[in-house]
């Protein structure tokens, strides 16, 4: 699953380490996220998506034609 | 690195090194293998790779870990599952030096690797009670 959180944490002035604090995760985990290497578990979803201060569906981009070809 | 990453690696390079070269030395000089310097050996070498992944050589406690690091371990407890179940086959194969299974003396090895075949699927269907 794509998301937009390197371009969101950006704009919010965060670094990895201190949105990984934000939500009590370590900086590695922010960094495996942005880069699509792990899905995060809803929890932390929807914690990035409240620190970040916008939409859950905003903030991860499903797309639903390349999960039918799965 | 953190300076608790570097003691840990270190320590446990150390203990590597000190073990292995004495196992290698007795081996020359007695031609025999202990099973201490084995079992110690063995033992460095877990420390040398809980330092590098986690930073301690004891790893990390799992009330520590955060999800991704949960995710790591839970991915490495399977992948080591089949990995230790098909190390069991080789070394009985290697040591009983027979393919026939009638021919394989090592009964209680066999029960193991038996056990070790029947513990996942008995713990997954212990665990799949939970959710249903």
């Amino acid at each position: 699953m794509e998301n937009r959180i390197k371009e969101y944490r950006e704009k919010n002035g965060f670094s990895q380490g201190k949105l990984g604090d934000l939500c009590n995760v370590t900086r590695q985990t922010i960094n495996a996220i942005e880069n699509n290497k792990y899905d995060p578990s809803l929890e932390l979803a929807f914690n990035l998506s409240y620190v970040l201060g916008l939409p859950i569906e905003e903030l991860f981009v499903f797309n639903y034609e390349r999960n039918e070809k799965k | 690195m953190t300076t608790v990453k570097k003691v840990s690696l270190i320590c446990s390079l150390v203990l590597i090194t000190a073990i292995g070269g004495y196992g290698i030395y007795e081996w020359i000089t007695k031609e025999i293998i202990n099973a201490s310097t084995l079992f110690f050996l063995f033992l460095g070498i877990g420390f040398f790779f809980q330092s590098i992944t986690w930073g301690e050589m004891e790893g990390k406690h799992e009330g520590e870990k955060d999800e991704l690091e949960k995710h790591i371990t839970l991915l490495s407890s399977k992948i080591s599952y089949y990995l230790l179940l098909l190390l069991m086959i080789i070394v009985l194969v290697v040591s009983e030096r027979v393919t026939a299974m009638n021919d394989i003396r090592n009964i209680p090895l066999v029960i193991v690797i038996g056990l070790a075949w029947i513990t996942m699927p008995i713990t997954e269907f212990v665990v799949s009670k939970k959710y249903r």
